[in-house]
C-alpha cells in the first residue's frame, strides 16, 4: 500500500460513503443467453442477486439509480420499474440516469454524493443494457405521420397526413453506436486516436490477452463468487476466452480503421463486442453499514467527469478521462504512485494504451494539458489486475458497476488506493478514486 | 415429480376400482400448518406407572383430550403406550393389547408411539428383552397402519423420565403433521445438559405452549446445497420457525439460491463447499451479518451413480469430496471457531442407501455411511455438552434427483414404503427443524430416517 | 461596388425558383438557336426584394434537415437560401452572358455580422460582378446582401463557373500538373449521404434544380449522376463547424469535386488559432475539408469562423 500522500485539497467531506459489495449478472453476447431479456428483466436479475447476497428483502433503500445507455421509450422510469419488479421494499425510490458508457460510474458517483451529504443512508447504483433487445424506431417519416394522425380532427385531416407517406418510410431505424456529431462510430474514433498514438498491433493484442488471462484467473480463485449471480444459464461471462492466446489473437483481421492511411490495427479481439447484461454495487454510509452488520470494502473518495471536443479534430473521442485525470490527481494531492490498483475501462485495447501514452507524453502533456512534464506512467502490473472489458464483455452502463465492485472487493482484500477511468461517447469521460478502510 | 398414481386413488371412482383390484391405496399424508391442533380426536395414554402418568398429565395441559383406556367407538388421533418400567417380556401384553383395539380407532393421520428405555442401558436379560421387544412391536405395528398413520419410538436413555423436555419435544414432533413421512422410527432421548436448553424448550415442558410459531427465533442457520430441493424446503422451514438463514450453493447455481434468499428473507452465499476455504467464508458471513452461528445443516451432495465394476476416479473423488470429505473438514473449523455456538447444532443428510446400500451406489453409499459414522463419532465427543449432531436420512423423496429414475423404477420405489408413497422435501425439512430446535437438545448422534418406513434396510 | 441606384429593379416579391429555371431554359434554347444575342458584359442591374419574411415552418424543416438544433436564429446558409431566387433572377436575365443551366458553383464567401432572428424582415439586393476567364470557362461573381431595418447584416459572394463559354481572350489552358497533389488530413468524422438527399434538400430550400434531384435529370443535363447541393455541404459545413453561434460568422467553401449521391465524404473539421484574414481580428477558426476517402480527392474545402 502506497504511502499517505499529501493533504487532500477537496473540501472536506462531512461523511465517509462506502461500497458495501455488488452484483452483477453474467456478461452474455449479443444475440446470446440474453437475447431475449430485456433491459429491465436484466436489472431486476442483478438487484435481486444483490438483495439475496446482502439479505435487503423488503428494505427500503435511500435511493437506487441505474441507467441504460440503448433505452426503450417504453423504459422511461426503467429503474423505478426494476425496484418494483426486485425483491426490494416498492417504498424505495429511483431515478434513471444516462451518460453513455459512463452511466454506471456516475450513478455511483451521485448516489455516494448524497450518502456524503446526510441525504441518504444507503444506495444502490448501477447500470444495464442488451445490445440484443435494442430498441428500433419508426423511420423519421412514418414517426412525424403518426404524430400528424394523433393530432388530426376531421377525416379530411387524417386523409392528409396519411397521404404523406412514403413506402421507404416504413423501414425501421435500427439504433448506431454512431457519434451524431461525426458519423464516425466509436470503433473508427478509436482507429483515429490509436493511429494518432501509434499504438501497435501487437501491444493492443497483449493487452487483449492479459485482459482474458487476468480475468481468467480471477474466476479460478473463485473472485467473482459474492460478486456475480448466474442469469438464465449463464456462470461466467461469455466473451472470456480462458485460452487464447496472442497468436490466436495475431490471426485476427482488423475491422476498425480500414479507410485510414495507417495499417489497420483494432480487431475483434482487441475491441469489445456488443454485449448484454447488468451491474450494481450497494453504497452505504458507515453508520448504514455498522447498524446492519455490513461490510465496507472501500470508501468513495472523489470524481470527476470530463470532457473534450472531438468535433473539431482537437482529441480524441475517448480521450476525455485522460483530461480529468490531473486534475482529479491535483485535487487529491496524489501521483499515479500513490495508486495501487488501476481500473481503466477497455473499450478498445487501443483506448487503453493511446491514454497511458497521452500521461506519459511530455510534449502533450504541457501542450494539451498544461502540466509542467508528463503527468506519470502507470505500473501495467496495476493495471485491470481482474481482467477488463476486452474479456468479460461490455454491457455499456453495466460496466461501471462491474468494475466498482470489482476495485473495491480488491481494496478490501489487499488495500490500497484504486483509480477508476471509463471513457464515454460524446467525448466523455469519468474518473474516481476509491481507497480500502484504514 | 408429482406423485400421480397417489393423485388418482384418492380421487372416488379409481379409488373403489384400486380396491376391488388389490392394489396399493396411499393416502395423502396429513403434514403440519401453522397453527394446526396437535390432536383433534382423544389421545390414548396406555400403559402404567408414574411416567406413564406423568405424561398423561402433560398432555392434558397441552389441550389434548387423553384416555387411559380405549372407550369403544371413540376415534383417536393417537396411541401412545409408556413402557418405561417393562422389566420382562411379559409386561409388554397388556398394553399391546390395549394398544391393538386403539389402532383399529385411529383417525386417518393417526399416530402411534411408544414410550420405552433403552435396551442398550440394561445388563439385566429379560429387561433387555423387553425393551427390545418394544422396538420389533412397533415397527411391525407400523406396518400394519394405514391411512396415513405411523408408528414410531421414543427411547429413553440412562435416567431421562418421560417428562424429559426433549422427551416431550420428541413427542410433540411425532404427535404434529411434521412427523409425516417418519414411519416406524426410533429416537433415543438423553437429559440434555441444562445450558443447552433455553427457557423456551423448559416452558414447553411445563406447559407445551409458545414454541409452535417459532422455535427458532434468533437462531442462524446455515443450509449447504439450499439452491434447490430439499435444501431450499430446508432454508423455508427453518425461516418459517424463526430462524436467520444463509443458504449456501455452487456459485453456479447463485441464480436460484438467489431466489431461495429472497423467498425466505436470508442471504445468499455461494461457496463450493469443496474448497479448502469454505468454512472460512461461512464462518466470516456469519460472523459479520449474524455474529453467531447456531444450525448448520450439510444438505448438499451430488449422486454419480454406476456399478463398482464401472465406477472411475472422478466420480467417486467428487462424490467423497462433497457429501462427507466437506462436512468433515468445514465441521473441524466450526468447532474450532468462537463464531458456532455453544448450544450449536449440526444435522447431517445421511441417506437409506448409507445404511442399507444400493445397487450403483457404492460411492454415494460410502459417502453416506460416512456421514453416519462422522455424526456418531462427533457426538460422542460431545456427549455432555451443550452442542449435538445428528444425521437424517431420506428415503424415496419426490426431487428433481428422484424424477431422474426411470417411470417403473420410481413407481416401485414410492410403494415399497409402509405409507406406499414418496415422501416431499418437506418432510425432510421438518425433521431437521425439529433436530435444530432447542426441544431436541437430548438428542445426539442420532441417525433419523424420513422414508415412509421403506423397506429398504428396514 | 455598388451599382447607381438608377440600375436598381425592385421586385415585389422573391420570384418563384421554377419559373426562373423555366425562363433560363427557353433562354438556353433560344441562345443555342442562334436567335437572341449573347451579351458580354454583366448587367449593371441590382436585383431587390424588400422585407422578405422567413416562414417559421420551412426555417424548422431547413434545421431538422441539417441536424442543427431548431432554434429562433437562422443559419447562415438559410439566409442565402432565402436570398437565392433573387440572386437567380439576375443570372437569369436575358441580358445576362452566362448560361444559368448547367453553371457550376464554385465558391461562397459570407461575411454575417450578428445572428438574425426568423421574426425578422430581411430586405435583400443582389447583383453580378467580375466577369472574367476561368481556365475551363467563365466565372462571375453574384453578389448578395441582406440588409434588416438599414443595417447590413449578411452579404454572400457566389463564384460560378461557366464551362466552356468564352468572352474574350482566354486563359491558357491549365495542366493537371500544375495542381498540388490532394493529401487528405486526419479524418474526424463522415457523412454518409443517401440517394434522397437532393430531393430532400430541394424541399427545404427551393432549389429544384434538375442535377442534385435524381440520375437521369442529372445525366440529362451533362452530370454523371445526380450530385448534392453545394450549399447543403456549406450549411453542414458551417453548422458543424460552430455549432452555436451567438454573433458575427464568416466563413468561405470552396468545392471541387462533386459530390455524387449517393455518397460518403469524409471530412476533417480542425479548429485553429487564426482568423479567415489572418488579421488581429482572429476568433476561433475552423479549418474544412470534406473529401472522397476511396478516389482520394476533394470535394470541398473551408472554414468557418465566429466572432
Amino acid at each position: 500500500m502506497a504511502d499517505q500522500a499529501g493533504a487532500s485539497n477537496a473540501a472536506p467531506s462531512p461523511r465517509t460513503a462506502v461500497v458495501i459489495g455488488g452484483n452483477r449478472i453474467p456478461f452474455a453476447r449479443a444475440g446470446g443467453a440474453y437475447a431475449y431479456s430485456s433491459n429491465k428483466d436484466m436489472l431486476i436479475a442483478a438487484l435481486d442477486g444483490l438483495v439475496a447476497r446482502f439479505g435487503l428483502q423488503g428494505e427500503r433503500i435511500g435511493e437506487v439509480a441505474a441507467g441504460a445507455v440503448l433505452k426503450h421509450s417504453r423504459d422511461f422510469n426503467l429503474t423505478r420499474e426494476a425496484v418494483l419488479g426486485s425483491a426490494l421494499s416498492a417504498a424505495t425510490p429511483a431515478y434513471d440516469l444516462q451518460q453513455a458508457c459512463a452511466t454506471g460510474l456516475e450513478t455511483v458517483v451521485g448516489l455516494s454524493n448524497k450518502i456524503r451529504l446526510g441525504q441518504i443512508e444507503s444506495g444502490i447504483a448501477g447500470g444495464v443494457d442488451s445490445a440484443s433487445d435494442a430498441p428500433i424506431a419508426v423511420s423519421e417519416g412514418l414517426r412525424r405521420v403518426l404524430l400528424d394522425l394523433s393530432r388530426a380532427r376531421t377525416t379530411q385531416q387524417k386523409i392528409k397526413a396519411l397521404g404523406k407517406l412514403r413506402p421507404k418510410d416504413l423501414a425501421p431505424n435500427a439504433p448506431t453506436t454512431g457519434e451524431p456529431r461525426t458519423g464516425l462510430s466509436m470503433g473508427e474514433h478509436q482507429a483515429l486516436t490509436t493511429a494518432a498514438w501509434k499504438i501497435s498491433r501487437e501491444a493492443q493484442d497483449e493487452l487483449a490477452y492479459l485482459s482474458h488471462r487476468n480475468l481468467a484467473a480471477a474466476y479460478e480463485r473463485g473472485f467473482f463468487s459474492d460478486l456475480m449471480t448466474p442469469y438464465r444459464g449463464l456462470t461466467r461471462d461469455a466473451n472470456l476466452r480462458a485460452d487464447t492466446s496472442l497468436e490466436k489473437l495475431a490471426t485476427l483481421k482488423p475491422v476498425f480503421g480500414k479507410s485510414l492511411d495507417t495499417t489497420a490495427t483494432m480487431t475483434a479481439g482487441n475491441s469489445t463486442p456488443l454485449t448484454d447484461g447488468a451491474a450494481v454495487v450497494l453504497l452505504g454510509s458507515e453508520e448504514y453499514a455498522t447498524a446492519n452488520n455490513l461490510p465496507m470494502l472501500a470508501n468513495i473518495v472523489d470524481a470527476e467527469a470530463s470532457a473534450v471536443d472531438f468535433v473539431h479534430g482537437e482529441e480524441g473521442l475517448l480521450m476525455a478521462a485522460v483530461h480529468g485525470m490531473p486534475r482529479l490527481l491535483a485535487r487529491n494531492g496524489l501521483t499515479f504512485d500513490d495508486f495501487d490498483f488501476f481500473e481503466i475501462h477497455e473499450a478498445f485495447a487501443g483506448t487503453v494504451l493511446s491514454a497511458l501514452a497521452a500521461w506519459e507524453d511530455e510534449d502533450y502533456c504541457k501542450r494539451v494539458l498544461g502540466l509542467d512534464g508528463a503527468l506519470g506512467s502507470i505500473d501495467r502490473s496495476k493495471l485491470n489486475v481482474n481482467g477488463s472489458s476486452l474479456a468479460a464483455g461490455h454491457p455499456f452502463a453495466a460496466t461501471g458497476g462491474r468494475i466498482v465492485a470489482s476495485l473495491a472487493k480488491t481494496l478490501s482484500e489487499k488495500g490500497g488506493r484504486g483509480l477508476i477511468s471509463i471513457c464515454a461517447a460524446g467525448g466523455q469521460g469519468v474518473i474516481a478514486i476509491l481507497e480500502a478502510r484504514k | 415429480m408429482a406423485d400421480s398414481y397417489l393423485n388418482l386413488v384418492n380421487t372416488p371412482l379409481p379409488a373403489k376400482i384400486a380396491k376391488a383390484l388389490g392394489l396399493p391405496r396411499p393416502s395423502v399424508l396429513r403434514r403440519y400448518t401453522p397453527g394446526e391442533a396437535l390432536a383433534v380426536n382423544p389421545v390414548l395414554v396406555a400403559g402404567s406407572g408414574p411416567g406413564a402418568d406423568a405424561l398423561a398429565d402433560v398432555l392434558l395441559g397441552w389441550d389434548v383430550e387423553v384416555r387411559r383406556h380405549v372407550l369403544p367407538g371413540e376415534k383417536l388421533s393417537a396411541a401412545v403406550v409408556v413402557l418405561d418400567r417393562a422389566a420382562s417380556p411379559a409386561d409388554l401384553a397388556a398394553p399391546m393389547l390395549e394398544l391393538g383395539q386403539a389402532v383399529r380407532l385411529l383417525v386417518p393421520g393417526g399416530r402411534v408411539m411408544g414410550v420405552f428405555r433403552s435396551p442398550a442401558d440394561t445388563t439385566d436379560p429379560a429387561e433387555a428383552a423387553a425393551r427390545q421387544g418394544v422396538d420389533g412391536a412397533i415397527r411391525s405395528v407400523a406396518h400394519e397402519l394405514r391411512g396415513g398413520a405411523t408408528a414410531n419410538g421414543i427411547v429413553l436413555r440412562g435416567s431421562t423420565t418421560t417428562t424429559d423436555a426433549t422427551a416431550l419435544g420428541a413427542l410433540r414432533f411425532f404427535l404434529s403433521g411434521k412427523s409425516a413421512y417418519v414411519d416406524g422410527q426410533f429416537i433415543e432421548v438423553s437429559s440434555a445438559p441444562v445450558e443447552s436448553i433455553s427457557g423456551l424448550a423448559a416452558s414447553t415442558a411445563a406447559t407445551g405452549e409458545g414454541v409452535a410459531d417459532q422455535p427458532l427465533a434468533g437462531r442462524t442457520a446455515v443450509v449447504t446445497g439450499a439452491a434447490r430441493g430439499i435444501g431450499a424446503k430446508i432454508a423455508e422451514v427453518l425461516a418459517r420457525d424463526g430462524a436467520r438463514v444463509v443458504v449456501v450453493d455452487v456459485p453456479a447455481a447463485g441464480e436460484q439460491l438467489a431466489q431461495v434468499a429472497n423467498r425466505v428473507g436470508g442471504t445468499a452465499l455461494q461457496v463450493d463447499i469443496t474448497t479448502a476455504d469454505a468454512a472460512t467464508r461461512i464462518l466470516d458471513h456469519v460472523r459479520q451479518r449474524y455474529g453467531t452461528l447456531d444450525i448448520v445443516v450439510h444438505n448438499a451432495g451430488i449422486t454419480r451413480d454406476k456399478l463398482l465394476a464401472n465406477m472411475d476416479a472422478s466420480r467417486w473423488d467428487s462424490v467423497m469430496a462433497v457429501n462427507i470429505a466437506s462436512q468433515l473438514r468445514m465441521n473441524e473449523h466450526f468447532l474450532a471457531s468462537p463464531v458456532f455456538s455453544g448450544t450449536g447444532r449440526i444435522i447431517s443428510l445421511a441417506s437409506t442407501s448409507g445404511i442399507a446400500g444400493n445397487r450403483g451406489q457404492s460411492n454415494y453409499a460410502a459417502s453416506k455411511a460416512g456421514v453416519i459414522g462422522m455424526v456418531r463419532a462427533q457426538a460422542a465427543a460431545f456427549d455432555g455438552g451443550g452442542r449435538t449432531i445428528n444425521a437424517v436420512a431420506p428415503g424415496f423423496i419426490e426431487t428433481d434427483m428422484t424424477a431422474k429414475i426411470p417411470p417403473l423404477t420410481r413407481q416401485v420405489a414410492r410403494r415399497l414404503s409402509s405409507l406406499q408413497q414418496g415422501g416431499l422435501p418437506v418432510d425432510v425439512a421438518e425433521t431437521i427443524a425439529f433436530l435444530a430446535s432447542d426441544s431436541a437438545a437430548g438428542i445426539n448422534g442420532q441417525v433419523l430416517r424420513v422414508c415412509g418406513q421403506n423397506l429398504v434396510g428396514a | 461596388m455598388n451599382g447607381t441606384a438608377a440600375d436598381d429593379v425592385t421586385l415585389p416579391e422573391a420570384p418563384e425558383l421554377p419559373t426562373l429555371y423555366r425562363s433560363a431554359l427557353t433562354l438556353a434554347v433560344q441562345r443555342r438557336a442562334g436567335r437572341g444575342d449573347v451579351p458580354t458584359r454583366l448587367p449593371a442591374a441590382r436585383h431587390r426584394v424588400d422585407r422578405v419574411a422567413v416562414d417559421l415552418g420551412a426555417l424548422t424543416r431547413f434545421q431538422q434537415l441539417l441536424g442543427s438544433p431548431v432554434r429562433d436564429q437562422l443559419p447562415s446558409a438559410y439566409i442565402h437560401t432565402i436570398a437565392f431566387p433573387v440572386a437567380m433572377s439576375v443570372l437569369a436575365r436575358t441580358d445576362f452572358p452566362l448560361p444559368l443551366l448547367g453553371m457550376v458553383h464554385l465558391r461562397n464567401e459570407v461575411h454575417q455580422v450578428r445572428q438574425v432572428g426568423f421574426h425578422e424582415k430581411l430586405d435583400v439586393v443582389a447583383f453580378a460582378e467580375n466577369l472574367r476567364a476561368h481556365p475551363a470557362g467563365m466565372q462571375a461573381d453574384l453578389v448578395t446582401q441582406v440588409d434588416i431595418d438599414g443595417e447590413q447584416v449578411w452579404t454572400g459572394r457566389s463564384v460560378y463557373l461557366a464551362r466552356g463559354v468564352r468572352i474574350g481572350p482566354a486563359m491558357g489552358e491549365r495542366h493537371d500538373e500544375d495542381r498540388p497533389p490532394f493529401v487528405a488530413p486526419a479524418p474526424t468524422g463522415v457523412w454518409r449521404l443517401d440517394r434522397g438527399v437532393g430531393r430532400r434538400y430541394a424541399a427545404v430550400s427551393g432549389d429544384w434544380n434538375p442535377i442534385h434531384l435524381s440520375g437521369p435529370t442529372a445525366k440529362a443535363l451533362g452530370m454523371r449522376g445526380a450530385i448534392a447541393h453545394g450549399m447543403y455541404l456549406a450549411a453542414r459545413m458551417v453548422d458543424q463547424a460552430v455549432p452555436a453561434p451567438s454573433g458575427a460568422l464568416q466563413w468561405r467553401v470552396d468545392f471541387a469535386a462533386p459530390v455524387l449521391l449517393p455518397g460518403t465524404v469524409t471530412t476533417s473539421f480542425t479548429r485553429v488559432a487564426s482568423g479567415i484574414d489572418s488579421g488581429a481580428d482572429s476568433g476561433a477558426r475552423v479549418d474544412v475539408v470534406g473529401w472522397s476517402a476511396k478516389r482520394k480527392r476533394p470535394h470541398f474545402t473551408g472554414s468557418v469562423r465566429a466572432g
